[in-house]
């Protein structure tokens, strides 16, 4: 029983909007869009921690915003236009300093060292590749669902993927050896 | 075949991620025959699938990279796994629990997940009878069973519900399915794509591992094994689970899961998959919507005072909700209601049940009275009451986190559907 009402699915106006209907509610855009969202930054993030950072951040961001959007049905597109955007800001800052958060850094590299091994391969790729490869695995393994987030054809995302997956492939095999 | 490996690698991937046309695929499996510098990649490229695979998954869910989780202890295991809905985790757990086959305790009792999966990444069929209890205070348990179908990566399951007589059938490839209705030859796309990821909750299993051996047994003139375990079903629950296998062929032949509940009275659910069949032919039709059926269309538009629909049965009406906590869950519920509303208020939707006298008298004054939507066979939802009126026979049900889905329900009830136009004013 808990576990449902602490979920706090609660649309705003009651009623299901999707990306074809009303506006939708905060939490429909993160139940439906978290996969997403995620998946574009980490293909643009400098590391899977910062990645999910700054999916809070364009979650913030879009809660903000939430009332100019204009068109419920382009929610996703939005969303991962501002992913984009809150990569590059993210990009702009400089990064952490070291000396401060060394210890933890450390810590955590070595925890989530299978994560960094396969974002630093994904780094590698060039930027479209790395968005359709991210949102493939992240965002249900799907062509179709990635062409749609992408605006690009089923058939161009495919050879994208493809081509991408054997690039990951070449680059994790040289980082092996 | 003269070949360096060069020109296929593309398509290589391409079959490894399940994304290659049934043609070309066919023509590259009769090349991998003969060649043994592309079959090589191939395997190379499963392997790797799997870390990939189960990598993306781990940073979806905010895990602990599996290598590492592989070797914390349960309680560990339990904590980074928190944010996990039980209900999510029960569907999860149903699942992953199916496909477990026999190396995960016939090679070594810590084999890693990967290598327990991979007869059923890499193509090895399973067909087996599920069926959940759910026990209800003073009455009979509810049960349901399906039958699932499995080639590694498609799913067919057969659902038969005794109370509404339908027949359903969910069809799931990749990141795709339906749901398809025989009578009516319609079909339904499934919106909610982690429904249809059949296989990842495949690495949910990853950690688990036998805590304990039964024995030997005689079981349905098998000579089987017991296994005990444990699954993290989420927050600090874990469901024990007990696995038999053949003895002599090494395979899963039934696996019991039960969940407990929040409810202190209520017992636990639970989950049996029996008569595992492993490794036949199947037919490529059952994993494929017959060419004679339609897309399902729903009808025009509800009015917007228009929440009220009661499929009648015989011994009562069903109702159809689903949940919202990650999976894609239709449940069902057969009762003594002689309706069922559901009320708008605010961002706050009210499901309002009038009973029976009779059904009234046997619940109303036992606590806690409990809502038990039965999932699709993966899940059980309860909900207690917010209020009970005793003077109009209504349990009043706080059903906002399901409200969402509320329409997806109204609209399929095609049949002896009593939709009744009700101001909220003149709801209790």
């Amino acid at each position: 029983m808990t576990e449902a009402r602490t979920e706090s699915c609660v649309p705003a106006n009651g009623r299901s909007s999707g990306d074809t209907g009303a506006r939708p509610s905060r939490e429909e855009l993160v139940r439906r869009h978290r996969s997403a969202v995620l998946a574009v930054c980490l293909a643009h993030a400098r590391s899977s921690h910062d990645a999910e950072d700054i999916t809070q951040n364009v979650f913030i961001r879009a809660f903000e915003k939430l009332g100019s959007l204009r068109e419920p049905a382009k929610t996703r597109a939005w969303l991962l236009q501002i992913a984009r955007r809150a990569c590059a800001d993210h990009h702009r800052r400089p990064a952490a300093p070291v000396a401060i958060h060394g210890d933890i850094a450390r810590q955590s590299d070595s925890r989530d060292s299978r994560f960094e091994r396969l974002h630093a391969a994904l780094a590698r790729l060039p930027e479209d590749y790395r968005e359709t490869i991210t949102l493939y695995y992240l965002d249900g393994e799907s062509c179709r669902s990635v062409a749609a987030s992408l605006g690009a054809s089923e058939a161009a995302v495919r050879q994208r993927l493809c081509r991408a997956r054997i690039m990951l492939h070449e680059m994790l095999t040289e980082e092996e050896s | 075949m003269q070949c360096n490996g060069d020109n296929r690698r593309e398509e290589l991937a391409a079959l490894v991620l399940g994304e290659l046309a049934a043609g070309p695929a066919a023509a590259l499996e009769r090349h991998l025959e003969t060649c043994a510098t592309c079959k090589s990649l191939r395997e190379v490229l499963r392997e790797e699938e799997r870390w990939v695979r189960s990598t993306f998954h781990a940073i979806a869910t905010n895990k602990s990279s599996p290598e590492q989780e592989r070797t914390k202890p349960q309680e560990h295991r339990r904590a980074v796994r928190s944010s996990y809905k039980w209900l999510s985790a029960a569907a999860v757990v149903a699942f992953a629990a199916i496909l477990v086959g026999s190396p995960w305790f016939t090679s070594s009792q810590t084999a890693a997940f990967a290598e327990a999966i991979a007869p059923l990444i890499d193509g090895e069929t399973l067909v087996c009878d599920m069926v959940i209890y759910v026990p209800r205070q003073g009455r009979e348990p509810q049960t349901a069973a399906v039958r699932l179908y499995i080639d590694g990566r498609r799913f067919r399951v057969e659902r038969r519900d005794r109370g509404v007589g339908n027949r359903s059938i969910r069809l799931a490839d990749k990141g795709s399915g339906v749901d398809f209705n025989p009578s009516t030859r319609k079909f339904k796309r499934l919106e909610d794509r982690p429904s249809v990821d059949m296989l990842a909750p495949l690495r949910d299993l990853a950690k688990a591992k036998p805590d304990r051996v039964l024995g030997e047994q005689d079981r349905g003139g098998r000579r089987v094994r017991g296994f005990e375990t444990t699954i993290d079903a989420g927050g600090d629950r874990s469901s024990p689970v007990t696995v038999w296998v053949d003895v002599r062929t090494g395979k899963a032949t039934s696996i019991e899961i039960s969940f407990s509940r929040e409810d202190p009275n209520a017992g636990p659910v639970r989950q049996v998959f029996k008569n595992m069949r492993w490794g036949e032919s199947l037919d490529d039709n059952l994993f494929t919507l017959p060419a004679d059926c339609t897309e399902y269309a729903p009808p025009s538009a509800l009015r917007k005072d228009e929440m009220l629909g009661v499929r009648r049965l015989r011994d009562g009406v069903a109702l159809t909700l689903s949940t919202l906590v990650g999976e894609d869950v239709s449940d069902v519920v057969t009762s003594d209601f002689q309706w069922v509303a559901l009320r708008r208020d605010g961002e706050q939707t009210i499901l309002i049940m009038r009973l029976s006298d009779t059904a009234w008298k046997r619940v109303a004054h036992k606590d806690p009275w409990a809502l038990n939507l039965n999932g699709q066979l993966e899940s059980v939802y309860s909900l207690d009451p917010v209020r009970k009126d005793f003077e109009h026979h209504l349990l009043l049900f706080d059903v906002t986190v399901v409200a969402e889905r509320i329409e997806q329900w109204l609209t399929p009830v095609e049949k002896n559907v009593l939709v009744a136009s009700l101001a909220p004013a003149k709801l209790p």
